[in-house]
């Protein structure tokens, strides 16, 4: 058994890494995240089984990345792990989604473990819904424009012309149009990693459509597998064709 | 009212409770503050200390009548003129006192002077008629007869008399209204001072609750529990300022007025859990300008500035970033700043119900010489200021 913990603080954090060891030897902590969209990225990364989620993280919250995860249609089980003061959890005590508070105590957390291994795993997007509301995670202001390193040369590109983003190793490759659309396409450099833009693009605006690629909602024009079952999405004002992996597949549903 | 109190209608003779007894429902439909005046005008008309009033207007209105008499009218007449004018005029003069405000629109003055004339033509044509109808036709030469010199000066001077009457009862009016209009601000401006006082109070209270939150504190002991299973020497520490820190803003928050000096301490202890907590995440300056160390301010407010930017502002954002607590002199007092460079303000601007009651507060504190500002910085982030100007 795969598990993934998230929690913004490091402390807490490696308390839960060593409560789990002991509760649960048989499962393995394939990743450790540092705040939420960290806790999504690596998610797509290793898909493990079983995520401890900490509410309030910096990125993305831990229940805007379980909604993520309901989303994909995969089968991963999430257990919240916070402080205190979210009331909203407890009606969720018996529900679909576990939750133990921190600091963790090994008696609570070993019932938790109990329950995640008899029940299927499932995550109900609408109980999410609710607690989302409840919580109201403190958002950024989506930024007017993005600045860019191109050569020596700092670009603002404004976030009207990004065609998308696509992950470059630690950084992030923007690929736009400038001229309303109309001028030539164009890359740069941004300097944050893809998880990172997560947080802060308005996500009616833009779509992860793979881990390393988040792309302009209102340039998607169709999506299309190939024979090998691979999904690849054709864009609007580009040629270039860019992978849907499964976790993202289930926004292509068809009627 | 309050029944036990003694009340000279309800608890008087008999006609004087039958009197109680008829007006009571028409008191009951008046609002409160009109039917107090109302019930004191009907104290005082209708007990002993009325009858002067009562003698004055008899006197009046007999003197009236033997005027009016003079000027040529029958005694009945004479008599029932002065009747209906005494108690018009006093019924209107009732209601200039007790509702300037009706009585002062535009549209009453004008239909006051609009009857006036009506009233007027209609005898006059009424005259007319009424001769027509006893002579089978209408004469003009005895119409015209009929208003002989004195006749029309009797009329005339009753008309004058009625608009000087309505001059004195519009006189009245506006003097009445200045007046309520000064209560009014007076009972405002009592209302805005408990208001305020409330406000502290309460704020006082939710501080002891809610400024040691229970997110902070078990996110804390969540820290504290895993370096003391590991042996962590830093355990020591951070159990030594929460110590400090529960025990400086529990005493804080207990006074009505703390020194800048204290504040700070307790922030001082605040942002060093926070530190202990998130490691590089949090970068922490203080500058405090030494002379306003013992300048007074309502308990928990610098806090809960310093809250509002490591909650609202480095602990949403990837990475962290830098908070700025400063105390300076400026020309005309000093400003206390507390500054971070996260992810900045969400919409919301400086309208949220936590700085109305921070605003409230500073207001009843410092007696409207502090300013209290929050702005989105240029190179991103927050900055709270309260400016205090020093009289």
């Amino acid at each position: 058994m795969k598990l993934l913990i998230a929690d913004d603080e490091a402390a807490p954090r490696e308390q839960l890494a060593e409560a789990l060891a002991a509760v649960w030897p048989q499962a393995r902590i394939v990743a450790q995240a540092e705040h939420g969209a960290d806790a999504w990225d690596l998610w797509l990364e290793h898909q493990p089984e079983v995520c401890f989620l900490d509410i309030r993280m910096p990125g993305l919250t831990g229940i805007e990345v379980a909604q993520r995860i309901a989303g994909s249609g995969m089968p991963t089980a999430v257990v919240f792990v916070s402080a205190y003061g979210d009331h909203a959890l407890a009606a969720f005590d018996a529900g679909a989604v576990d939750y133990v508070v921190k600091p963790v105590q090994l008696a609570r957390l070993a019932q938790a473990v109990a329950r995640v291994r008899q029940r299927p795993a499932r995550v109900d997007a609408a109980q999410l819904q609710a607690l989302l509301a409840q919580l109201q995670p403190l958002r950024p202001p989506q930024p007017q424009s993005l600045q860019a390193s191109v050569g020596k040369e700092v670009r603002l590109i404004p976030l009207d012309a990004v065609l998308y983003f696509e992950s470059d190793a630690r950084y992030t490759r923007v690929v736009y149009r400038d001229a309303g659309l109309d001028g030539p396409q164009r890359d740069a450099l941004l300097r944050t990693p893809l998880k990172d833009w997560l947080a802060q693009l308005d996500p009616q605006q833009f779509t992860q459509v793979h881990r390393s690629v988040i792309v302009a909602t209102r340039q998607m024009l169709s999506a299309q597998r190939d024979d090998e079952g691979c999904m690849w999405l054709r864009l609007r004002d580009s040629p270039d064709r860019l992978p849907v992996s499964r976790p993202f597949q289930p926004l292509f549903k068809g009627q | 009212m309050d029944t036990a109190l003694h009340h000279p209608l309800r608890d008087g003779n008999r006609l004087q409770r039958a009197y109680y007894r008829w007006a009571v429902p028409y008191y009951e439909r008046l609002a409160p503050e009109l039917r107090g005046h109302v019930e004191a005008l009907d104290i005082a008309l209708y007990t002993r200390q009325g009858l002067g009033t009562w003698l004055g207007a008899l006197g009046a209105w007999a003197g009236a009548t033997v005027g009016l008499m003079a000027a040529g009218l029958s005694l009945a007449a004479a008599a029932a003129v002065a009747a209906l004018y005494a108690v018009s005029a006093s019924f209107s003069m009732l209601q200039a006192w007790l509702l300037p405000e009706a009585f002062l629109a535009k549209r009453m003055a004008l239909k006051g002077l609009a009857w006036l004339a009506f009233g007027l033509l209609a005898g006059m044509a009424g005259v007319g008629v009424g001769q027509a109808l006893r002579n089978g036709a209408f004469e003009w030469e005895a119409y015209r007869r009929l208003f002989d010199a004195t006749k029309l000066g009797v009329v005339l001077g009753l008309a004058l008399i009625c608009a000087s009457q309505i001059l004195a009862m519009w006189a009245v009016a506006k003097a009445r209204r200045s007046e309520l209009e000064r209560e009014r601000a007076q009972a405002q401006l009592v209302a805005e001072r408990d208001a305020a006082a409330h406000a502290a109070t309460e704020a006082r209270l939710r501080l002891l609750q809610g400024q040691i939150q229970p997110h902070f504190i078990f996110n804390t002991l969540a820290t504290l529990q895993h370096w003391v299973d590991k042996g962590d020497a830093r355990a020591a520490g951070l159990l030594r300022e929460l110590t400090a820190f529960l025990r400086s803003s529990t005493e804080l928050l207990g006074q009505a007025s703390v020194s800048l000096g204290e504040e700070v301490q307790a922030v001082r202890h605040y942002l060093s859990i926070l530190q202990a907590r998130l490691g590089e995440r949090l970068v922490v300056a203080i500058d405090i300008e030494p002379a306003l160390v013992p300048q007074p301010l309502p308990p928990g407010l610098l806090l809960t500035l310093v809250e509002n930017a490591v909650a609202h502002g480095i602990e949403p954002k990837i990475g962290g970033g830098r908070v700025r607590v400063s105390a300076a002199l400026t020309p005309v007092g000093w400003r206390l700043g507390v500054e971070d460079d996260g992810v900045g303000l969400a919409g919301e601007g400086g309208a949220g119900v936590g700085l109305a009651n921070l605003r409230q507060r500073l207001q009843h504190h410092f007696a409207g010489n502090a300013r209290f500002s929050l702005q989105p910085r240029a190179e991103g982030g927050t900055r709270a200021c309260i400016d205090v100007e020093v009289p």
